[in-house]
């Protein structure tokens, strides 16, 4: 039985600056047959360490310590050893299967070429032969055929399981995983960790799955190891870690996760973000965010580094409090208006059979002859004063249109937007102009969603200067104001974006919607490009807001669980329609598509079901310009039936509120 | 793919009209007098006229210019005084000072000028790739530092100036190159002695053109490679257990060809210029000679007839470029 | 590379990451901090010192560009007097005229030339750069379709046709009206060939930042499209404007020298190029003519590549690092 042994391992990188700590005296030790999950967030150091196993990192990089593979040690092992154990013993998969592989080479020749390094007699013909049994193997059809693609003729779930079957080609014993299913939508994640599940079983194989989410852990980890600041500060078999942490980070971590609250509750955030790795704080480094410091005598936290010792066998944890207090239950937001009766029940956006047609680029010269794509087909929805509707679905599915079509960056090809007694939809941009102070969007990427050329100030402060809602002078005034009320701190009015944490650009982005005190938000995916701390805190900030002034969003997600805790209607979006629609009880309660259900189930869930237990979804979402006849879902639907390939279903309602587009709907059957 | 080569070749030969147009304006028509340019310091009446009339600067612009472009598809007799020159299709107008086609002259320097241009071409890329891999590779160090002050020298120093240089110092004062003229390759005499006397009456401009050329591409190169060698398919190449000369050789410099491609069709004008300076001290007889002399003799028409000639070059460059380009990288078809 | 057009603005197109990430302070430490960089900013601070006191300069030492010495010239056209205070760098042969004059006033027309020919080749780079990235469609079109056709025609040659008919039709030899009309069409020459490059590198970035958050951020507050240019985008240029002037001067100033080397640029004054071409055939009998402009070209333009070079590094910390 193969062992992999790491020993007080730590990468620190000495550059111009001061010397960054990005992996301090790491240690755990990992069985062939088994898998071992490490989870932290941003900059920990949990990268930095998968890459030190296989002599990975950059030349600026000090690795000390010990990685031993059955008695071999890595660390300061000549170049040519290290490099035949690469690919051999140990195998690596990456996070972006997009930029992994490299774009001008065929799959087959990518895989054959791992091959041959290792087996240096072998033909390319024969290299090539077992490429396409190793991808028949890892799931892509006609694998003999597809060899000869190239990486952009792959979809991103079928690029992971060609690197998949590039690392696994030569048999090794381990297999390091970082984030390997971050860059795909749900369901083709579940479908990868099923994989790496069953090869596992099948190969004896030793996994490290390094991941941000706790979920992922959860369904196919053994053991967990957590990661805070370049420290490992808890380990532990992965139930026993999840549902009695001992670390008050991880026990924070877990609270704060969305699918773990009540829905319309405040999440239990945690305060601050993820430390810098070059300046991190005394003592224990999650002191300044830790609610239990007081507990602890004599401000050790400040001083002290914990030791990471044992309390039972095969538990670790590093923390001066022996054992965690009871949680505090969480608070329920009532300042939602209730909604009373349907006839009354106005809607303040009313969007009606929202079409976008798309010309592909360069399919024909003349204008008429060009292909068109249809990516928002007759989308319709409403949103409330003072509630939330989420809008989900799969990467490609139009919801990120729908957000565009309704704020008028992009033009509707028909179809309504009902504002205020007008149309928003055939307005000129000019008569548009007054009417965007009621209607904002708030964005994904803190980073490019703000100028970096311009302070804070600038840009909470153009939307009051465009629409001249306070006097020139008041401006200072009201940005300061502003800031405070997002939870900015008004003094760094004056700094750039670049001097702020990804979480507060997000605020920033935030005050800049809300500058013009808009009734309706559309919100496209605000915190998917967040640290799970962090995202708890926006979310909370958001439904605070809401609370406050009363404010409708429009909210897009591909997260369900953040939309479960955050909206009170959902609807679900598959290749530009909306296939179910309904309050949020019923449609996560009681889903009718099985659509709706398959991506429920593909959620890994900290409770959710292991391999086997749960029904995966096949496929992957087609091309939009390629869209099925009948049914567009009928491909990768497990229970269509003849009639799904003939007759396209309409959207009818099946129960009170909730609508669904499927010929055989579930009806009131349970959610799995 | 087909359609891909059409659209581009319509797109092409769209410019090449522009160039013609613009081109004849500029240099045979337009505002001034340009019998008047052509006739010099020596000037006669009757001279004068004659040249009036091989222009045909009589008649309106439009017409001219119908001339000159059916001239291009079919050729034409161009009248010089008495005598009436016959040119041949593709016919780029008369050089009155030497009473001869255009075409034909440029034919004439073709094969010395495209014998310098492509050996140049060659060394510039080859040694450049080669300079800028070794440089990305040991980024930071000495050797690095060594290859980026030595080409930012070159591509410092105004290439003129290096051949004036090189002309006093290897023509006027050390005398190593005689200047003895282009030996063509096919001639009487055995193949293989002819290919000594062609290369060596070549080697001295493919060097100095060459390598000078090649500064540029390495410092453009090596900053390609140290991007792709950034990229995260160099490091699943690393994982996959390839020695570090194989990562860089099939896979971070694979990264870097189309680019250098796109320059190169972007500098063809740039090379081709770079002749007109090394044909004229080492005495090769080539396009640029031809052209160089034309600017002091201001015949306007031969200057004319090279412009197109090398816009027609590079036009076609960029065409046979994007065909490179989509054999390198798959992606490009998709367009 | 020896390319004449477009002016090299190929060179940082791969290269550069063009988004500025790193506030001003940290590009001034980084400059400062390299020492090659300060040694060629003081180097081509020198050059332009001497550029803007260059009448100053002569008058200090009593010599002048213009006053030919017959009297300091030998029967044979060789000069009588060697380098003294008088006269610094000696005289020319057959003129007489003094030579560190001719040096400073060289210096004083290669930095004025390169500096407006750069600054229109920017200017119209940047509008047509700007409008063909943002507004796409036709616009795109023809300003592609313009940069294609500046990029066929080859530079020297339309030069020397331009030169050839000025020098037939505008005025006298040697008249301030030719030499008038002979530096307006120069700069214009420098300029047209010169603006490509700019053009694309600008319309790429634009190209690619028109789809950032932040534009349509905007957008969606209802700014309109000239603010959008002007206060969103245009700040955001700021890289591929300090890179045109610090890589398109030493380009220009290479393309003036050429010119004048080839007795197709300013025919009547002092530039370097002119007095390198004039010093060509005295080279034996006296080498220090020739070197001494060749010195300062190849000197200045080294300069203002290396400094170009660092402030793009500091520019651009990904590469810096």
């Amino acid at each position: 039985m193969s062992r992999l042994v790491v020993d007080n391992l730590s990468v620190t990188f000495r550059g111009t600056g001061r010397a960054v700590h990005a992996v301090c005296g790491l240690s755990y030790e990992l069985q062939a047959g088994r898998t071992l999950g490490i989870v932290g967030e941003s900059g920990c150091g949990k990268s930095t360490s998968a890459l030190a196993v296989l002599g990975l990192n950059d030349r600026r990089a000090e690795v000390t310590g010990s990685i031993r593979l059955d008695g071999t040690e890595i660390v300061g092992a000549p170049a040519a050893q290290v490099r035949a154990l690469r690919g051999s013993s140990v195998a690596m998969v990456f996070q972006n299967p997009q930029s992994a592989l490299h774009p001008m080479k065929t799959i087959g020749t990518q895989i054959a070429e791992a091959y041959r390094v290792h087996h240096p007699r072998t033909s390319r013909a024969v290299a090539l032969k077992r490429a396409a049994e190793m991808l028949d193997r890892v799931g892509i059809a006609a694998a003999a055929r597809r060899v000869r693609d190239y990486p952009h003729e792959f979809s991103g779930g079928m690029r992971q399981r060609a690197m998949i079957a590039m690392a696994l080609i030569n048999d090794p014993s381990f297999l390091i995983a970082d984030e390997p299913t971050t860059a795909l939508d749900v369901t083709v994640q579940a479908q990868i960790l099923d994989l790496l599940d069953e090869l596992k079983d099948e190969r004896g194989l030793g996994i490290v799955l390094i991941t941000h989410d706790v979920g992922v852990v959860s369904t196919v980890a053994d053991d967990v190891l957590v990661m805070y600041a370049g420290r490992c500060v808890e380990f532990g078999p992965t139930r026993d870690v999840l549902d009695d942490p001992r670390m008050p980070y991880t026990a924070e971590l877990l609270a704060s996760l969305p699918s773990r609250a009540e829905p319309d509750a405040l999440l239990p955030a945690i305060p601050g973000s993820p430390p810098d790795p070059s300046r991190l704080p005394s003592g224990c480094a999650f002191h300044p965010r830790c609610p239990h410091i007081d507990l602890v005598p004599g401000g050790r936290c400040h001083t002290a580094l914990p030791e990471l010792v044992g309390s039972e066998p095969g538990r670790l944890s590093r923390c001066h409090l022996r054992s965690l207090p009871a949680r505090r239950t969480s608070v329920i937001i009532t300042a939602r208006e209730p909604r009373t009766g349907a006839p009354s029940d106005e809607p303040v956006l009313d969007v009606e059979h929202l079409t976008k047609d798309f010309a592909l680029r360069g399919a024909g010269v003349l204008p008429g002859a060009r292909k068109r794509v249809r990516v928002v087909d007759d989308v319709s929805l409403a949103v409330h004063r003072g509630s939330s509707i989420g809008l989900v679905g799969e990467t490609g599915c139009g919801k990120t249109t729908v957000a565009r079509l309704i704020v008028r960056l992009l033009d509707a090809t028909s179809g309504t937007i009902r504002y205020a007694g007008t149309d928003l939809a055939t307005m000129s941009q000019a008569d548009l102009r007054p009417v965007r102070k009621d209607l904002q969007m708030i964005f994904q990427d803190p980073v490019s969603s703000l100028n970096g050329r311009h302070t804070a100030h600038t840009i909470i402060g153009t939307p009051l200067r465009v629409h001249a809602i306070v006097p020139g002078a008041g401006v200072r005034n009201r940005v300061r104001e502003l800031m405070e009320v997002v939870g900015l701190n008004p003094d760094h009015a004056d700094r750039y974006p670049h001097e702020f944490s990804s979480g507060q650009r997000q605020r920033i982005g935030i005050a800049r919607a809300l500058a013009v005190e808009p009734k309706i938000i559309v919100a496209d995916e605000p915190v998917s490009s967040l640290d799970v701390s962090v995202q708890a805190q926006i979310l909370n900030l958001l439904s605070r807001l809401q609370a406050e002034f009363g404010i409708g969003y429009l909210f897009i997600a591909h997260d369900l669980t953040v939309v479960r805790q955050f909206c009170q209607d959902v609807s679900v979006m598959y290749l530009g329609k909306v296939v179910e629609t309904g309050g949020r009880d019923a449609v996560y309660g009681r889903p009718a598509h099985p659509y709706t259900k398959a991506l429920l189930a593909a959620v890994p869930d900290v409770a959710a079901p292991r391999r086997g237990e749960r029904a995966v979804l096949s496929g992957e979402p087609p091309d939009p310009a390629a869209v099925p006849s009948g049914c567009r879902f009928r491909a990768r639907c497990p229970i269509a039936q003849n009639v799904c390939a003939q007759v396209e279903p309409p959207l009818v309602e099946v129960a009170p509120g909730q609508r669904v587009a499927c010929h055989f709907p579930a009806v009131g059957a349970a959610a799995r | 793919m087909l359609r891909h080569v059409a659209r581009r070749s319509v797109a092409g030969l769209l410019v090449l009209l522009a160039t013609v147009t613009a081109t004849f304006w500029l240099f045979l028509s337009g505002p001034f007098d340009r019998a008047r340019v052509m006739c010099g310091v020596n000037c006669t009446p009757l001279r004068y006229h004659q040249i009036r009339a091989s222009l045909s600067a009589d008649r309106p612009f439009l017409s001219q210019l119908g001339e000159y472009l059916s001239g291009l598809f079919v050729g034409r007799d161009v009248p010089i005084g008495k005598i009436s020159v016959h040119c041949a299709a593709p016919c780029l107008g008369v050089s009155y000072a030497q009473r001869r086609s255009v075409t034909a002259l440029i034919l004439g320097g073709l094969p010395v000028t495209a014998s310098i241009a492509i050996g140049a071409a060659l060394l510039s890329v080859t040694v450049g790739l080669w300079l800028g891999a070794v440089a990305a590779t040991h980024r930071n160090r000495v050797v690095d530092r060594l290859i980026l002050t030595v080409t930012m020298g070159a591509t410092a120093v105004p290439f003129a100036v290096v051949v004036v240089l090189a002309y006093l110092l290897f023509v006027i004062r050390w005398n190593i190159l005689s200047g003895d003229g282009y030996h063509p390759l096919f001639s009487d005499g055995s193949f293989w002695s002819n290919l000594a006397s062609w290369t060596s009456s070549l080697l001295p401009a493919w060097l100095l053109l060459g390598l000078f050329g090649a500064a540029g591409y390495g410092r453009f190169s090596r900053g390609l490679i140290v991007e792709s060698l950034g990229e995260d398919y160099v490091q699943t190449a690393v994982a996959k257990g390839l020695s570090e000369r194989a990562v860089l050789r099939r896979h971070a410099m694979r990264a870097a060809y189309p680019p250098i491609v796109t320059i190169f069709t972007l500098d063809l004008a740039g090379l081709l210029s770079g002749t007109i300076f090394i044909e004229q001290i080492f005495g090769l007889s080539g396009i640029g000679y031809l052209a160089f002399n034309s600017i002091g003799e201001r015949d306007l028409p031969v200057l004319a007839g090279t412009t197109l000639f090398g816009a027609a070059l590079v036009v076609l460059g960029n065409l046979l470029a994007d065909l490179l380009l989509a054999r390198l990288d798959p992606r490009v078809k998709l367009q | 590379m020896t390319d004449a057009s477009g002016f090299g603005f190929a060179r940082f197109d791969a290269e550069a990451d063009l988004e500025l990430d790193a506030p001003r302070q940290t590009v001034w430490r980084a400059l400062l901090g390299n020492k090659v960089a300060a040694a060629s900013g003081m180097v081509v601070a020198m050059f332009v010192l001497t550029a803007i006191f260059a009448p100053l300069i002569c008058a200090a030492f009593g010599v002048s560009p213009n006053d030919p010495h017959t009297e300091l010239v030998g029967f044979d056209d060789q000069p009588l007097v060697g380098p003294s205070l008088h006269h610094p760098f000696g005289v020319a042969p057959a003129t007489g005229k003094d030579l560190f004059a001719n040096w400073v006033y060289g210096a004083r027309y290669s930095l004025l030339i390169a500096t407006l020919a750069a600054t229109a080749a920017i200017a119209i780079g940047l509008v047509l750069g700007m409008a063909a990235g943002y507004l796409g469609g036709w616009v795109d079109r023809i300003v592609s379709w313009l940069i294609d056709l500046f990029l066929t025609m080859p530079f020297l040659l339309v030069a020397a046709a331009v030169a050839a008919i000025l020098d037939a039709t505008v005025g006298r030899r040697g008249s301030g009206a030719f030499q008038h009309a002979q530096f307006v069409a120069l700069v214009l020459m420098l300029a047209a060939f010169g603006w490509t490059g700019m053009a694309r590198l600008v319309r790429a970035q634009v190209l690619s930042l028109r789809e950032r958050e932040f534009v349509l951020a905007a957008r969606v507050i209802g700014c309109s499209t000239s603010r959008i240019l002007f206060r969103e985008l245009l700040p955001n240029l700021t890289v591929p404007i300090v890179l045109g002037f610090s890589l398109g001067i030493p380009s220009i100033v290479t393309a003036e020298a050429t010119l004048s080397l080839l007795g197709i640029g300013i025919s009547t004054l002092p530039t370097w190029g002119a007095t390198i071409r004039d010093a060509e055939p005295w080279w034996r009998a006296d080498p220090g003519y020739l070197w001494q402009p060749v010195l300062a070209l190849i000197v200045l333009v080294l300069a203002l590549n290396l400094l170009g070079d660092a402030l793009r590094d500091a520019l651009d910390p990904k590469i810096r690092r």
